[in-house]
This record gives C-alpha cells, structure tokens and sequence, in this order.
C-alpha cells in the first residue's frame, strides 16, 4: 500500500504531463506575418512598398491648415489643432504633427533597410527604393518646415531608444531632403501604366521636381526652384480645362451678380468656373493632367476611405459640420473680375448692410464682378448651389445654430456634388501637389531671380485663363516688386483651402500683420487671434520632448 | 433507482409479551428460510422484516434447535448465507443484506430538545428527516417527537439559526442551533479542496449567500457590492447586458485592468460568466484575498481569486423550490435640463457675454415663454419622449435536488428585464444540472453543466444618450404637420434634426444581440484507501455570440419652411451587421491528497497539475442596400463588392479575430496543524504560458503561512467572553498575466489596407507593435497578518486583515519609447516596467443576538487602501492615461491631472493681475492656479486633483426577525471619490447642446459671486478658456447607498403542513432605494457613473417575491 500512494501520483501526472505537452504551447498570432518569413517574394516587396503610401493618404487634412491661416477659421478645437494655433495658443501641449510623420518614418526606413533581401530585377528594386526615398524626403522637408530641427534618422533603430537622436539644424534636414530627391527623381517613371505594381497616384518623376520646387521655394532657393519647377513644366503636365460646358455646369445663374459683356464671357466666365472648380472631381480624376500628387479617396468606405471635405466643409442644411469655413479676409482677396485688387466696404457699412441675414441691395455689391474662382470657392449669402441640391439658395445669420459657419461663408472648393448622400464619402482626390502650384512657384522663384519676364506672365497667365480671367496688365506690374505683391495674391486665392497658405505666411514674413482677429458679417468677433514670430516653428509635443531629452534645448531656442 | 421499491413489507400484528426467555424450538430437514422465520413469529414475539424478492431465492436448510436463543437459532439458520440481522426493540428483527435495507426499517421514536447557545429553547423550530416530508416543529419548551428510521439525518432550522444536519442514533436528542453569524465551525471552499474555517491560515472571506438571492438585481456581481471588506464592486450603470459591474479585491495592483480570477465549480470563468450565474444556484462563494490563499491559481491570482461552488443533489427525496419576483425598474436620477425659455434667456446670456449678438429678440422670447408658437420655439423635455418612466424586471427559478448514491440538483431560470429604452429588453434563460454518483465505495464520478443564455432584442434604434443630451428643448420633436421636427429655435437646423434621438429610436432601425455560454465538467474522484483521493476533471467552456444591427433607411425630413426635403437628414443606404465571435476554454486537471492525522499531528499534501488551452475567433459581416428594411437574413443585401465588408476584428470587442493562449501548471500544498491550535501551510505553483518566448515562458509562486489559535490555549480556553482568538500570517507570490497580449512576444508584421492607389484600396505590410521577447509575469508579493476573534458566545465576531501587496514588474505599453521610433499608441512594446504598491486595513463586525423572540443582527465591513505607485518606467516619471488620468511615481492609480480651479474671477482687474490664462479669459470665469508663479497658466501648472477609484468603501447591514417576519438591509457607501463630467454632462450650450438646471446659479455680473456653481455661461465656440480639463468640472462622488432592503413574510410550519408545503416566504425587496450623496453641486448625476459625458441612468427597483419549497 505505502508503495502504491507515490505510485498513483506519478501515473497520474504522467498522463497529465503528456496532454500538456502534446498541446504545445507554440501558439503564434494569425493576423501577422513572422518577419523571417517575410521578404521572399517580389509580391512582399510591393505590399511592404505600399505601406509607405500611408503617408500620403488622408490628404483632405491639408484643409485644416488654411484654418491656421488668414484664410479661415476651423470652428472645433477637438477636430485639429487649427482652431488653437490661429487663436495664438501655440504651445508644446500640441502635436502639430510630429507623431504621425515620424510614425512614416519608420514604415519608410523599415522598407528601405530591407529591400535589398527580396528577389527583385534592379530597375524594379531601383524604381521601387527612389518611390519610398522621394517620400522619405518629403516627410522630412514637412518636419523641417513646421518644426525647424529635426532627428534625422535615415535608417531604422534595433534599440528604439537609438532614436531619441539629437535633432539635426532646420538646413540640415532640407539637404537631405533636397539632395535624395536630386538623387532619385530621374529614376522614377514619368507616369505609370496602372495595374498592380504600376497604380496611378505613386511617385513619378514629376512628382519628385515638384517636391523639389516646393522645398526650394520654401526657403527662397529661387534659382534652383526656377530648375526644378522648370524640369516638371517639361513633363507634359497642363492645367484641367473643360472643353465643352453642359447644361448643368450652367445651372447657377450668375447673371445677377456680373454683368456680362455678350454670350462670349458668359461662356468664358461659365468654362473658367467649371474649369477650375471641376478639377477637384471624382469624375475627372482619369487623366487630369493637372494632377501631379493627389491623396486618393474613393466612395462607399464609410469613413475609412472617403474625402472628408464633403462633410467638413459644407453647411448644415447639405449635411456639413463647416469645420473649416473662409474668412472675410480671404473673400476680400479675390480680384475684380477686370483683374483688378477689390477694394472692400469697412465691416462697420458691411454690418450694417447685411442687417443680421436681412440685407439690402449694397450689401450684394461686394460680390458683384469678382474674380470667377470667388464663385467656384465660396458659398455666400443668397448664392444658389443646385449642383449640389436643387434649389439651395446659401443664407446666414447670426444665433443659435449647429454645423453652421461661425463668419457667414462656407467653402465651395474642394466639394464634389456627386457625393451627398452618405457622411464622409467623398470620392474626389486631395491634390497636394497640382500643376497651377508649379506655375506658381515658377513664377514666384524667377521673379525673385530676374524681375518680371515673358515666360512669369505666360505661366501666370495660363492660370488666370484657366479660369476665366482677364491677362496680367504687363503694364501695371511690371516691377519685381509689383509682381511679387501680384503672384502672392494670386497664389493665395489660386490655392485657397489646399493647405499652403500656413506656410506662405510664415516664409513672406506677413503672419504677423494677417493673423487678425476675425469677425463675421455683423462685424461680431469670431475669433480674437494673437500672433507671436516664434509660431513661425511649431514647438515639439511636449511627449516628445520628455521622451528625448536632445529636444529640450531646441525647445527652448524656439521660445517655447 | 429506489432500493425500497423493491422491499415487500411483512409485518404481522403484535400483541407484546413477555420476551425476555423467549426460547425456540425447531427440528426440520428442508425448510425454506421463510418458514423458519414464520415458525419463529409462531412461537415467540419476534417478528421479521425482509425483503421476500432477496429471501425466496435461498435453498432449503437443515435446522435442529432446543430450547435455543433467537441469535443461536438465526447463526444457525443463516449460516453461509450473506445475510445480517439486527434485533432493534427487543422484537424487531430486521433481515438485510446491506445497511441501506436496514436503515428503511427501522422506525424509532425520537425525542429531543432544541435549544440555542444559551441553553434557552428554540420554540418553532422545524425537524424534518432529510429528503423527505416527515417532520415537525418544536414546541415552546423547544421539545419535539417523530417516529423515523434508525440512522437517518433530521434537518433541524430555525431562522436566525444555521441549520444543523443529525444522524439518528440514540432515542433522545439534544440539538444546540448556533447562530447564523457563529461560523466558525463552516466549512470553506479553498484552492482545489475545502478547509474548516476554524483551520484557516489564509485571508479568506466567505459570503452570506442569503443575502445575494431573492433581489432584483441585474448580475450576480452587482449583488455582491458592500458584503466583503476589500472587494469593491463597481456597479456603473448601463443599458440592459452591460449593467453587470466589475470587481476589484484590495486595490489596483497595476495600471490597467486588475481584475480578479473566477473559479466555478473548480473551472476558471469569465467576469461575464460569473455575472450571470443564477444566485439561486450558488451554495458557496469564497473570496481568497491574500497569497497564501490565492497562490495555488499562480500567474492569474494576482487580484484575488473568487470560488463558487454551485448547489448539489442534498440526498433523499425530491425537494422543489421555486422562487419569483416581479418588479419595477426607475432611474435614480435623471439630468435635469432646462426647459425652452430659460435656454433661450441663457443663449442670450452666453451671446453678450461673448460680445455678439442676442438670438433670441423680445417677441421670440414672448412666444418661447408663452408656447404660443409651437412649431418654431417649442419646449421639449426629451428624456421624457425618448426613455420610458419604468421598466420591468422579473424573475422565475425552479430547482430540483435529491437522490440516493446518484444526487441530483437541476435548476433552471428565467430572468427578464426591460431597458428604459422602449421595445428593448434582455431575456435570460439559465439552467444547470450537477449531478454527482457514488459508484462504488472507491469511486465517485460527477458532471456538471450549465448554459445561460443571454438575448437582448432591441425593435429600437440605436438610442446615444450623447445625442439625447445634444438636442436642446428648442428643437421641435414633431412639427404640427406631423413630420418630424426640423425647426430649432425659430431656424431649420438638418443637423439636430437629423440627430433627433426620438426619430432614430422609432425609425432608425433595430438590434439584437445573443450570449450562448455553456460550461460542462466531468469529474471523478478515486479513493483507494481512506485519506487518499485522486481527483480528475475536463471541461470545456463554450461562449459564443452574436449581434446583428439593422441601421434603417430613411427618408429626409422635409423643411417645415418650404417643404423641400433636407438632403442631410435622410440615411440613404440602409445596412445590416452582424458580429459573430466564439470562445472556447478546455481545462484539464488532476490533483491528489493525501491526509493523516495521528496524536495531535494532522498532516495534508495536495499535489496537482492543469493544463488550459483558449481560443477565440470572430467574423464580422455587413452588407448594405437592402431592397427593404424588414429583411434580416445578410443574404437579402447588394452582392455588389462596395456593399459587402468582411472582417475578422469586431470594433470595442476583445478578443477579436484569432486569440490563443495555453497555460500549463503543476502545483501542490502542505498542510500540517498540532492540536488544532498551530497550522502551518505552504503552498507552490508553476504556470508555463504561450504568451512568452521560449525561454521565459516557467513562473514560480510560493507560499507560506501560519494561524495560532491563542483560544484553544489552556489560559483562555475556559473564558467566558472570549469564545474565539486566532492570529494568522502568511507571505507569498503570486503573479498576472492579464494584461499581456496573446503575441506580444512575437516578431511579425501587420497587414491590411494602407492607401488607396488606382483609386483602390491596396493591401500593404508594415512593422507593427514592436515585440519584446523577454517579457515576463506580473509579480505580486503580499504579506497578510489577521485576527478572527469571536466573543461572548461568538455573538460578537470580528476580522480584520493587514495586508501589504506590492506589484513589480507590472506589464505596460512602454510610453517611454521617443517618439520618433515612430510608435503609434498601440504599437509601443509591453515592458514590465512600473511597480505599485497596495497597503491596506480590512474590518468587518458582526453581532448577532435575541430579545425573545426578535432575533437580530447587525454587521459592518469597511476597507481602506493606500495606493502608491513605486516606478513607472526607464525614463521619465509621468504617464497620461486616457483624456483626464496621470500616472506619477508617488501617486495613486486613477489620479486626475488638471488645472486646479480656483472659483472664478470677479473683475477683469483681477484676470489682468492673475497670470496669464487664455486669450479670451474675462470676469466669470474659472481661476486656475498658476502653481510654479511663473504667471502663465499652461501645461506645467496641471496638478493631480483627485482620484476616481474608492480606496475606502464601506459597508454595512443589518437583519431582523419576529416570529414570521424578516426584515434585511445592506448599504455600502465609498468616500474620497471624484468624478470628472465633462462635456454635455455639465457644460451648458456644449457643441450646440441644451443647458442643465444647475447653470443658473452661474456667475453674472450683476452677481459676481466667485464661489457660484457656473462660470459665466458661453457658448462652446468662444469658451475654450472655461472648458479646458480643471477639477471645476470634478464632482464629488461620494456616496452611502442602501443597495438593497428586503421584508418577508415566513407563514408558520403548521399552516403549511396541512397544504403540504414545507416552506412559503413572500417578500418585498428592493435594490438602490435611498442615496445620500457627497455632491451638492450638480445633484442630477448618479454617484456611481463613471467620468464621462453621458451614460445610461442608474436604476432602483421594487419587486414583490415569493419563496416556495415542496
């Protein structure tokens, strides 16, 4: 008996032992892919390729930062930090981006430190390496911009902690930057083919010029923005133009606010509207030789996959929050229709003519005979929309009322009417890069360079023309000086909403002068703005900062 | 089967006679043993009780007797035969072959006396033989006589008594009922066994389960709140199914969930599981609280482990009982908001106080007040058009037990409560069958099998209670046209409308939702010799869900202005979810004891090892574009690609998509004790996890404690206040797993969609959480020291446990990666990084005595926990967790980190001395405290300024009884609680939202009182410098509840034996009846929610009930 107690229990737990061990305990996850067994294939070296598209998706955001701008207010301070840098509450509590684009990094530097391991052809693997490097450069041209300082990190860590790097002089970053896209740009194909592998909408050799052009006129490199821009202006690129109108393109009548001449500039101000206003559609998203880096959206994904501009931008009654609605300041910008600078009423006579949504007949005057992109970019009282809802006349007034602009406009641009239906599910392209930026910037940098020239007034031209626009009086402007004032205008209501307007404040040192306080059309006060030069940088999150102690005294030489 | 069934009675007439002796004379040559006995009936007063079916298969005998005694002529006659006999009343002879046949027979009569402790008789108390309807009730000397079979159990009861089992043996009986409240001699439900309370060593509280049944409660986790000190339960409230409350034993241990280990029936569950058993079923529950109680569950039993143990067959005849209640459901509160006009005078308020415009003009304001235009300005109380005022709740339980060597409990319920969200409620369905057989003096077998089921049907559409707090009483429900409202304020406002939170629950569409969780164990128990039992059990445990939700078409509300519809109201594509997901948990297990007592030694080994396999797998589909609404089959969808979606991962669900774990353990437990005085224990176990790398995968956690029971000394033993003195310790480890994910060992590569290109969406690979592979468990070491003292008579019990329980190596997404390693939030790697420490008091009190026939007793618990984190991580002191928390060394787990507020400003003179706050701060606003004086209010002047866990909760019940009636009540209450209410849940006019009654004490100029309830009012739009996180918006959160207060109503024993009933209670209870709150602020928000910013209403309930036993 007293041999048979020990005994029992070793049986016992002999039996138990092997039902333990047979079941191994190896138990791997079902959703991810082991890292040795990966980059086997060419199909791996796409998919991992792929993910550094990432970076460039989501591109409606852009918007938001008009709302840091003079060009509009971005009313929900929970929606982006617009609402509290235009306010001048710029402090290290927020991230201005610094997060997610370090977060590209490591998708970019992960692909491109182990690229090398899949079978590839080299001018596939060449190809495939200077798309994610022009990318890479592009994220740290943005960190530089908006941060100055930068680590730099070219490769990825073993150890995170390798990271917290010291971070590399603002000039430092945008050589690098510049000089990987020097590096790459005329490795990579001037188009793709579409298909897999060869999708429209990667990185093409126009695509990295125009990256170029952008970085250099950022910091007034002008003789080598003038070359990059210069070399895209070579690839074929032209600005959209609507070759014959339909009858819905004309179905706003504009007749009462300008006084057309004859049929002809109706036709010219009907073709120039649908031109410019058009290029942001859905439908004519193929072949829109306009279009040099877009941040594709497409329907039906509910809000994975949609433009969400059909949902910030436009007013309540058509299903919008107006997250991001302009400002007067920017309505106020656009030319006369003659090409000529608009001259505003006070905002004291404004009010008073717009007596709170009853206005009487002066209060229309200042939007009689603008410039056409007025009317293709903005919704204003008593304008009509029935594009977007048959019938839909815009009217404003002041009180109780959600989802509705804070000022008394709200942004037309950038909307696809074809898309009404479902929140969020927007099927049209964010341009980041478009043909008319080149231009320009082209235009900017060589005036910068030489003065005003033939070649500055054609590529000027071709915009203005485009929509619907009378020629640059060469007589006019015809200093550097003059021009300058001219191309900054231009560029300011030409990409209006498209996010470049936070920059071009900062890089023509005016933030100071245009970050006023706003009002709307009872001359109310919106919202008070402060401006410091040291918002010129963003500070970096203050996360950041306690995770990397380098930051700290860069932090501190921005003034934060 | 019933041996009796079988047994033919032979009992012949007696007349007595002398029998003292009786002699027998016999001479036969072949006689059948019947015969024998008959000839014997024939000459003597002996008579004979046998089965005729076992006797009539015997072969004839040879006898030859003279003069013989009854036993000589029986061995004679019986001899190589296989049949006894007993002699019981001088002339009974009972034949048999086994004690059973004997027990049947034998009647005898039996007197006793009930008394009490005291020695004072127990008048009414109820004897009845066990399993059967054979009893009586004591008279009021306490006396009672029955005529019953040798050697069977009465069950002796009388309310206020533990009932008492004894085994007939002698003719007259003394039976001393102790108090319920003197538990020392229960028995305790303990890691894989049971223990006599008195032999504990370990901190083990046990639970009353009479007061966890018979309540209008919504789970049985929510019944346990207040009942055992150091054990808080949340009770949060929430819509029907996520009511159910969350558990937490002695304090958060770490930083995320700490959550405790369920064991039902020897099988871990789910906290879902747990919840939903039927209280009904539950004869035990233990709660084991310190290491050396918990260390035989390892690496789970870091936070506690709570032991069920489900009702069995108690033997004998069928007993039934019924229970069943119906009752009526309330909110405790509700928001209260302002109605139309004092809206519309505030709007203007928050509209000059911003520098603008008045909205609403004189006339308007007129109409609002007067309702004299309904269709532009109405005055709507949304609450009351989208929830109902009460909502059902009932329930019906029907259990069966009894059973000879096969025992039997088959229970089965049905539970139903409505939701205040109309057309919406849960059905709950549970049934459970334990059955246990005594094969063979050796073997023993059981099985054990519940299924719950859990339906919530909801012909509603989904109801946001953000939603019903963003519409404002100026939003018109319906219009008079009768179409839904569009006019807000005197204005079409598409995006309230189509908000409208009435509309969506009448039209928006449906939902439902199915929880199958079925557990089913066998298991065995070999005895080969007495004190060795081997143990074996399987189980598998089945969850398995789904939720479907229909999201409706609908057509866009017209313009009440011009009639034209509003595009943005309509919901265009009508869609159907359904989420599926199953989870399976196999156990096996095997352990082995082993027990000699021997003088004053008592030894006990116990060895055992397990092994666990889970699997989880979820699918969701959606498909939209049905050609109607009605339609629920998926298949009715658009097959169009771009209206189909399939994923394996259900948002908010966990596990989602394919979770496995495996666990595999060895562990054992010595006990020794001498004379009942000393015990010494030490426990072991080790637990192999798949959720490490190899090579990491072992934990190990000792155990050891030790009790002195100072009581049973020679100097205390005779004393006659002190009945009990224990002193106990223990230290041990013990460990958690919880909070690691399945994989976060493992070096992989996340997949999915990353960008559209081609206008498509393009699959992509990139690097995702980066993976540690030296991770390892939570480590907890504890150390509990306890006194268990009872006294005068144990009317007066006392524990109190000390503990210190310190968590090292604590499991946490390591926030201190820089951030560019590029991590988004749920890629930075598990480290075991952060240490916190628990140190804590546990009291609880009982008295329980009579003054006649009042019986009364009354108990008070409370625990208090200091809570400190001791490290966090490699760098950098401080984590922010979620929008309000901090995590700092020094602090306590669950701290606010905000600006302190302090009152608000009364002049713009005192804003401009005051550091710099925000651009648009004015008089009426908050003040915050500029901490480091640097005259600027920013990120560095945040303090912690309140903690939303309760370190200190309190409990207290008490019971009485008078002849019939029983009067209970339990209240729990928590102090030093805060909670933060942010958004709609207190700010007026947020994002467009209505304004609650307690606004109007605001600020105005006219009356700058800096202390008033409410800053100046603004409108979100221009009020970012009031709305920044600050502890104005923090209420307090303390409380004292009485959770529940029961009456009933027992009707006397004899009354019910004329109808056949041994038992009829009927009974009044009620759950949540009486708050007193610590905020006198706010007042419309339960104390119990949680830091949001709108929630389902917290409940009370009525129910009238009756007990039933046949």
């Amino acid at each position: 008996m007293k041999r048979f107690i020990p005994y029992s229990f070793l049986f016992l737990f002999f039996i138990q032992f092997l039902v333990g061990c047979s079941k191994r305990l190896e138990l791997t996850p079902q959703d991810q892919i082991s890292t040795n067994a990966f980059w086997k294939s060419s199909r791996d070296a796409l998919l991992a390729l792929n993910a550094c598209y990432s970076s460039l998706q989501y591109g409606f955001n852009y918007a938001y930062d008009d709302g840091s701008s003079d060009n509009a207010y971005a009313q929900y301070p929970w929606e982006s930090n617009a609402t509290y840098i235009s306010a001048g509450n710029v402090d290290p509590s927020l991230d201005a981006g610094y997060n997610s684009r370090y977060q590209s990094i490591r998708t970019l530097n992960y692909f491109l430190d182990n690229i090398d391991k899949a079978p590839l052809d080299d001018a596939t693997k060449g190809r495939y390496i200077a798309e994610a490097r022009a990318i890479r450069a592009f994220v740290y041209y943005q960190l530089a911009a908006i941060f100055g300082p930068a680590p730099l990190l070219k490769s990825s860590y073993t150890d995170p902690l390798e990271a917290a790097a010291e971070p590399s002089p603002q000039a430092e970053v945008l050589n690098f930057s510049i000089s990987e896209l020097q590096a790459v740009a005329d490795i990579l194909p001037v188009s793709y083919a579409s298909g897999t592998g060869n999708e429209a909408g990667r990185i093409t050799r126009g695509a990295a010029w125009a990256m170029l052009t952008r970085i250099q006129l950022h910091f007034a490199k002008w003789a080598d923005a003038v070359t990059s821009a210069q070399k895209v202006m070579g690839l074929g690129y032209q600005l959209f133009r609507v070759g014959t109108l339909s009858a819905a393109d004309r179905s706003d009548d504009f007749a009462s606010f300008i006084d057309f001449a004859n049929d002809a500039d109706k036709e010219k101000f009907y073709k120039g509207m649908a031109s410019y206003e058009q290029q942001f559609w859905a439908a004519n998203e193929l072949g829109n030789k306009e279009i040099i880096l877009s941040s594709q959206a497409i329907t039906n994904s509910s809000y994975e996959w949609g433009n969400g501009l059909n949902t910030l931008l436009p007013p309540s009654v058509l299903g919008g929050w107006s997250s991001i609605t302009p400002t007067q300041s920017l309505i106020n910008a656009y030319w006369n229709r003659n090409g000529t600078a608009f001259t505003p009423a006070t905002p004291a006579v404004r009010a008073s003519n717009f007596n709170d949504g009853n206005p009487n007949a002066s209060f229309y005057s200042e939007f009689k005979n603008r410039d056409t992109r007025l009317y293709a970019s903005v919704l204003f009282p008593s304008v009509t929309w029935n594009r977007y809802s048959d019938g839909f006349t815009f009217s404003w007034k002041s009180g109780v009322n959600n989802n509705n602009s804070k000022i008394g406009y709200n942004f037309r641009k950038l909307i696809d009417p074809a898309y009404v239906a479902t929140e969020w599910d927007g099927a049209q392209d964010f341009p980041i890069i478009r043909y008319a930026e080149v231009l320009l910037a082209y235009a900017e940098a060589k005036n910068e360079v030489s003065g005003p020239d033939a070649a500055i007034y054609t590529a000027l031209n071709d915009i203005r023309d485009r929509a619907g626009m009378p020629a640059i009086d060469q007589l006019v402007y015809n200093t550097k000086e003059k021009l300058r004032d001219l191309i900054r205008n231009e560029r300011r209501i030409e990409l209006a909403g498209e996010g470049q307007r936070y920059f071009d404040i900062r890089r023509w040192g005016i933030a100071s002068s245009v970050m006023s306080s706003i009002f709307d059309l009872n001359n109310s006060r919106v919202q008070e703005r402060t401006w410091n030069d040291k918002y010129i940088l963003m500070p970096y999150p203050q996360s950041a900062v306690d995770r990397n102690a380098k930051l700290a005294s860069v932090q501190a030489a921005k003034g934060y | 089967m019933k041996l009796s069934l079988f047994f033919l009675l032979i009992a012949l007439q007696v007349s007595a006679v002398n029998y003292a002796q009786e002699t027998i004379n016999m001479k036969a040559e072949s006689i059948d043993l019947k015969d024998v006995f008959k000839t014997i009936e024939k000459q003597t007063s002996y008579r004979f009780y046998y089965s005729e079916e076992d006797f009539g298969t015997y072969n004839p005998i040879f006898i030859n007797a003279e003069k013989a005694g009854i036993s000589e002529v029986l061995k004679k006659a019986l001899k190589g035969t296989d049949i006894k006999w007993k002699i019981i009343n001088k002339t009974k002879v009972v034949l048999y072959k086994n004690r059973e046949q004997l027990l049947e027979q034998i009647m005898m009569p039996v007197k006793g006396v009930v008394v009490n402790e005291s020695g004072q008789p127990v008048q009414g108390a109820s004897v009845v033989v066990k399993g059967s309807t054979t009893g009586t009730t004591t008279n009021d000397k306490g006396e009672f006589s029955l005529e019953v079979p040798e050697g069977v159990t009465l069950l002796v009861s009388a309310v206020g008594f533990i009932e008492q089992e004894i085994t007939v043996e002698n003719q007259s009986i003394n039976i001393v009922l102790k108090t319920t409240e003197a538990k020392m001699d229960e028995v305790v439900v303990v890691a894989y066994g049971t223990q006599k309370r008195v032999n504990l060593s370990g901190a083990v509280n046990t639970l009353n389960t009479s007061q966890v049944i018979n309540r209008p409660v919504t789970s049985l986790t929510n019944s346990l709140q207040g009942l055992i000190p150091g054990m808080v339960v949340l009770a949060r409230p929430g819509d029907v199914g996520s009511d159910i409350g969350s558990i937490n034993v002695r304090g958060r241990g770490n930083l995320g969930t700490s959550g405790p280990l369920f064991i039902v029936d020897g099988v871990p569950v789910t906290a879902g599981d747990f919840a939903r058993i039927n209280p009904a079923d539950v004869e035990s529950m233990s709660v084991l609280k310190d290491a050396s109680a918990a260390s035989l569950y390892g690496s789970r039993a870091a936070y506690g482990v709570i032991l069920v143990t489900t009702k069995r067959g108690k033997g004998g005849k069928a007993v039934v009982n019924y229970n069943g209640y119906y009752g009526a459901q309330k909110a405790t509160v509700l928001p209260r908001w302002l109605g139309s006009y004092d809206y519309a005078v505030l709007s203007n308020e928050a509209a000059v106080n911003a520098g603008g415009t008045v909205p609403f003009k004189a006339p308007q304001l007129e109409k609002i007040k007067n309702h004299s235009s309904l269709d532009s300005f109405p005055d709507t109380d949304w609450y009351a058009l989208a929830l109902r005022s009460s909502a059902p709740i009932t329930e019906h339980q029907v259990n069966v037990s009894g059973g000879g060597t096969t025992r039997y409990y088959f229970s089965g319920a049905y539970f139903r409560q409505g939701s205040l969200i109309p057309d919406k409620d849960l059905n709950r369905y549970s049934f459970r069958t334990n059955v246990e057989s005594q094969v063979s003096d050796q073997f023993k077998i059981g099985a054990n099998l519940s299924y719950i089921r859990d339906h919530i049907n909801s012909e509603s559409g989904d109801l946001s209670f953000v939603s019903l707090n963003r519409v404002t009483p100026l939003l018109v429900n319906k219009q008079s046209n009768g179409e839904w409202g569009s006019m807000n304020g005197g204005v079409i406002d598409a995006t309230l409308a189509a908000d409208n939170p009435v509309r969506k629950l009448q039209e928006g569409g449906r939902n439902s939702s199915t929880g199958n969780r079925f557990i089913g164990t066998l298991n065995g128990t070999f005895t080969p010799v007495k004190g060795l039992n081997f143990n074996g059990l399987v189980s598998y445990n089945n969850f398995n869900s789904i939720n479907t939700a229909f999201v409706n078409r609908m057509d866009p509300i017209p313009n009440f202005i011009t009639g034209a519809p509003l595009n943005s109201t309509a919901v265009t594509v009508n869609q159907l979810t359904e989420n599926w997901q199953n989870v399976t948990n196999f156990l096996s297990q095997v352990t082995g004891s082993y027990e000699k007592s021997r003088n004053h030694h008592f030894g006990k080994l116990l060895l055992g090892s397990s092994y666990e396999n889970n699997y989880a797998r979820s699918l969701r589909a959606v498909r939209k574009n049905f050609v109607i609404n009605d339609l629920d089959d998926i298949d009715a969808g658009s097959t169009d690609p771009s209206n189909n979606e399939v994923s394996g991962e259900i948002p908010n669900v966990t596990p989602s998509g394919i979770q496995q774990y495996a666990l595999f353990s060895i562990f054992g437990r010595f006990n020794y004790s001498y004379s009942e005085k000393y015990f010494f224990e030490a426990n072991f176990r080790a637990d192999e996890a798949s959720r490490f790398a190899p090579g990491h995968r072992w934990g190990y956690y000792p155990s050891f404690s030790g009790a002195w029971r100072i009581s049973e000394e020679r100097f205390l033993k005779n004393s006659s206040w002190l009945s009990e003195l224990k002193l106990r310790g223990s230290w041990g480890k013990l460990g958690n797993i919880n909070n690691v994910g399945n994989y976060d060992f493992y070096d992989g590569l996340t997949s999915g969609t990353v960008a559209i290109l081609d206008q498509k969406q393009q699959d992509g690979v990139s690097p995702g959480k980066l993976f540690n592979p030296t991770l390892s468990w939570e480590k907890v070491t504890m150390t509990n020291i306890g006194i268990e003292a009872g006294f005068i008579k144990n009317k007066l019990t006392l524990q109190a446990d000390l503990f210190n329980k310190v968590t090292e190596g604590i499991l946490l997404q390591d926030e201190s990666v820089p951030a560019e390693a590029g991590l988004s939030s749920s890629q930075y790697p598990s480290r075991n990084i952060g240490k916190v420490q628990n140190k804590g008091i546990e009291l609880s009190v009982n008295y329980t005595d009579r003054i006649g026939e009042l019986r009364y007793s009354i108990g008070g618990n409370l625990a208090k926990v200091k809570n400190e984190i001791l490290a966090l991580s490699n760098s950098g002191t401080d984590m922010l967790t979620g929008t309000y928390y901090i995590n700092r060394v020094g602090e306590a787990v669950g701290s606010f980190y905000m600006y302190q507020a302090n009152g608000l400003f009364v002049s713009d003179q005192e804003v401009a001395q005051h550091a710099t706050q925000f651009s648009g701060t004015k008089a009426g606003d908050i003040k915050y405290i500029d901490q480091n004086g640097d005259k600027v209010i920013n990120g560095d002047d945040r303090v912690i300024t309140g903690n939303d866990v309760p370190y200190f909760n309190y409990g207290l019940n008490a019971s009485l009884s008078y002849k019939g009636f029983d009067l209970a009540a339990i209240g729990q209450g928590v102090s030093g609680v805060k909670v933060y209410l942010a958004n709609e849940a207190s700010q007026a006019f947020f994002n467009g939202a209505g304004v609650k009654e307690y606004v109007l004490g605001r600020w105005t100029a006219e009356n700058p009182d800096p202390n008033a309830a409410y800053p100046r009012v603004l409108r979100s739009a221009a009020n970012s410098q009031n709305l920044q996180l600050s502890s104005f918006w923090l209420f307090n959160a303390d409380y004292f509840r009485v959770k529940s207060l029961s009456l009933g109503y027992s009707l006397p024993g004899q009354v019910l034996q004329r109808a056949r009933i041994k038992g009829l209670r009927i009974y009044l209870s009620s759950n949540n009846p009486f708050t007193i709150r610590g905020d006198k602020k706010m007042k419309d928000f339960d104390p119990e929610s949680a830091s949001t910013r709108a929630s389902y209403p917290q409940l009370k309930s009525y129910s009238l009930g009756i007990n039933l036993t046949l």
